[in-house]
């Protein structure tokens, strides 16, 4: 094995690379941030399952895990708080809902540009084999498979190690006599965002995500429109914050199902009132669900001419909801809507 | 004798000399602490056979990764697998085996994580079994001490042996897979060491 230094002229670069991308992210950050009104946004409406908010998610968390891992590497403690605090800012831009494109595309920027695994190789070897086959052999021997929340399903895990033991297959050729071969970075990368998408894939951590990100949603709406002090609203920005700092290490699922209790009964105990645009919102979206419902003229089915009715008032509302701008506005077409769910009702043909 | 001659001679010598040493007793359990996640089954008999089959499991691997490095000229795993990664396997999986509290699922498992670690290391270390059977087969015959006193072996368990690697030998030209060859092999080589004369 090679304990080689690398040229100064590489180093020199990196530290100029880290100095572009810290002062790059920071100054968009802050340029983002102004455009709040009294410190909050309202969310951008880009939903958990954009693209970019996904890939943002678990690179971030792969970048923050390939940090740590050369945490204890020779002349690396320069980079390691750049690092840290880059991958912590964009899983938080990822994990906001009042993040708009820009800030999606500004926190993706030092991603896409330098890419982790070239930026953020220290001097000393990570003996990421040795780190591939501890996860291996935790999945083969302990790793309990199920149903239960945060556990994986058998086949989840079952992929999971059939992609360990492809990379590490891999890797095999370029560790048996050398680790500084540069293909070994690309391949820990892979491995790390695969390990992030696996964490995602837990049994009901979707749930948690994108619950917790439509109680963010509807704070945000809620502190956007005054329904909300910032001072009410401070625990659960605490509880967010708590969670977010166990999903980006990765830990395990009982402290993560802890947080999300934490942030369901700071949701909960929020003084009620509701944002009138979310409410008009999930109203919108239940009345959608009865345009399923059996369409004819026997007992129990509703008459076509129902349907044409009810999306009408449907297709209106959701006007007021892209357009409407006062509370009074949204009040009204909920009202409206309620009206016509309730006559859409009224029309089911009696039966036993 | 020529130079080379010797040094094959001296190599094959020590692999023999080595071979009781890799199926002495099995360290004793991992540790007292292993924690196993709680789960509604109950533990395994302590003479359950699964255990039995699994400290076998275990001896078949153990062996097969150490003769498999380019010192015992059987293959080419590094260090890293025959020692680090070979000697975690082993101890946790051995840990499993011996625990009174493990769960014929958990033995299951265990079992299923050697067998996937023999194969992986044999498509690593890659062994040139048919060479292997020829050169050990020729230390048999030429050089291994025969004895009829108790605890030696005996002119007609060594040549039994013989019979068998040369065997195993007509199986791989015939065209069967090499892996269930090599394997077989190391029972052999187990079954010889553990039955010698009383």
């Amino acid at each position: 094995m090679k304990s080689s230094a690398r040229p100064t002229y590489v180093k020199f670069v990196a530290a100029v690379l880290v100095l572009l991308v810290a002062f790059g992210s920071s100054s968009t950050y802050a340029q983002a941030s102004s455009v709040a009104a009294n410190g909050y946004r309202p969310p951008s409406g880009i939903e958990l399952q954009n693209a970019d908010r996904i890939r943002l998610l678990q690179e971030a968390r792969a970048m923050y895990q390939l940090n740590e891992a050369q945490i204890s590497s020779y002349d690396y403690s320069p980079y390691y708080e750049n690092f840290k605090s880059i991958s912590l800012d964009a899983f938080a831009v990822a994990f906001d809902p009042a993040s708009n494109s820009a800030d999606l595309a500004a926190a993706l920027q030092p991603i896409d540009s330098y890419p982790p695994y070239s930026l953020l190789s220290g001097d000393n070897n990570v003996f990421v084999d040795e780190i591939l086959f501890e996860k291996e052999l935790q999945l083969h021997l302990y790793t309990e498979f199920g149903s239960e929340p945060g556990q994986w399903t058998e086949a989840n895990g079952r992929q999971w190690m059939d992609d360990i033991a492809l990379a590490r297959d891999k890797l095999y050729p370029l560790i048996s006599w050398d680790y500084w071969e540069p293909e070994v970075w690309t391949i820990f990368w892979e491995h790390l965002n695969t390990a992030v998408k696996f964490e995602d894939l837990r049994n009901g951590r979707s749930d948690i995500l994108s619950q917790t990100f439509r109680y963010r949603t509807d704070v945000l709406n809620r502190l956007a429109d005054g329904r909300l002090a910032p001072q009410q609203a401070a625990a659960f920005d605490t509880s967010v914050k708590e969670l977010e700092k166990l999903l980006i290490v990765s830990a395990a699922p009982e402290p993560i199902a802890a947080a999300f209790a934490q942030i369901k009964a700071a949701y909960e105990a929020l003084p009620q009132g509701g944002n009138p645009a979310s409410v008009l919102a999930v109203d919108i979206e239940a009345a959608r669900l009865l345009l399923n419902l059996p369409k004819g003229i026997r007992s129990g089915q509703y008459p076509a001419s129902a349907f044409g009715t009810l999306r009408r008032a449907i297709n209106e509302a959701q006007r007021v909801l892209e357009k409407g701008s006062t509370p009074e506005q949204f009040l009204q077409a909920q009202s409206k809507l309620a009206a016509a769910v309730a006559d859409f009702h009224s029309k089911k043909k009696p039966g036993s | 004798m020529n130079i080379g001659a010797k040094k094959t001679l001296s190599i094959f010598a020590s692999v023999a000399l080595t071979v009781p040493l890799l199926i002495a007793p099995l360290p004793s359990a991992f540790s007292a602490s292993t924690a196993f996640a709680a789960v509604n089954e109950a533990p395994a008999p302590p003479d359950d056979p699964a255990r039995e089959k699994l400290l076998y499991e275990i001896s078949v691997f153990q062996i097969a990764a150490e003769m498999m490095t380019p010192s015992a000229m059987h293959g080419n795993l590094p260090d890293l697998f025959e020692q680090k990664y070979k000697n975690r396997i082993v101890a946790e999986a051995t840990a499993i085996a011996q625990n009174p509290n493990s769960t014929p699922a958990q033995l299951q498992k265990a079992l299923n994580y050697v067998d996937f670690s023999l194969h992986d290391f044999f498509e690593k270390g890659d062994p040139y079994t048919s060479y292997i059977l020829i050169k050990m087969s020729s230390y048999y015959i030429m050089h291994f001490p025969r004895s009829d006193e108790p605890g030696g072996y005996s002119e007609e368990k060594v040549q039994a042996l013989i019979d068998k690697m040369n065997h195993l030998r007509g199986r791989i030209d015939a065209g069967e897979d090499e892996f269930t060859i090599y394997r077989e092999f190391m029972e052999e080589l187990i079954y010889f060491d553990s039955h010698p004369n009383v």
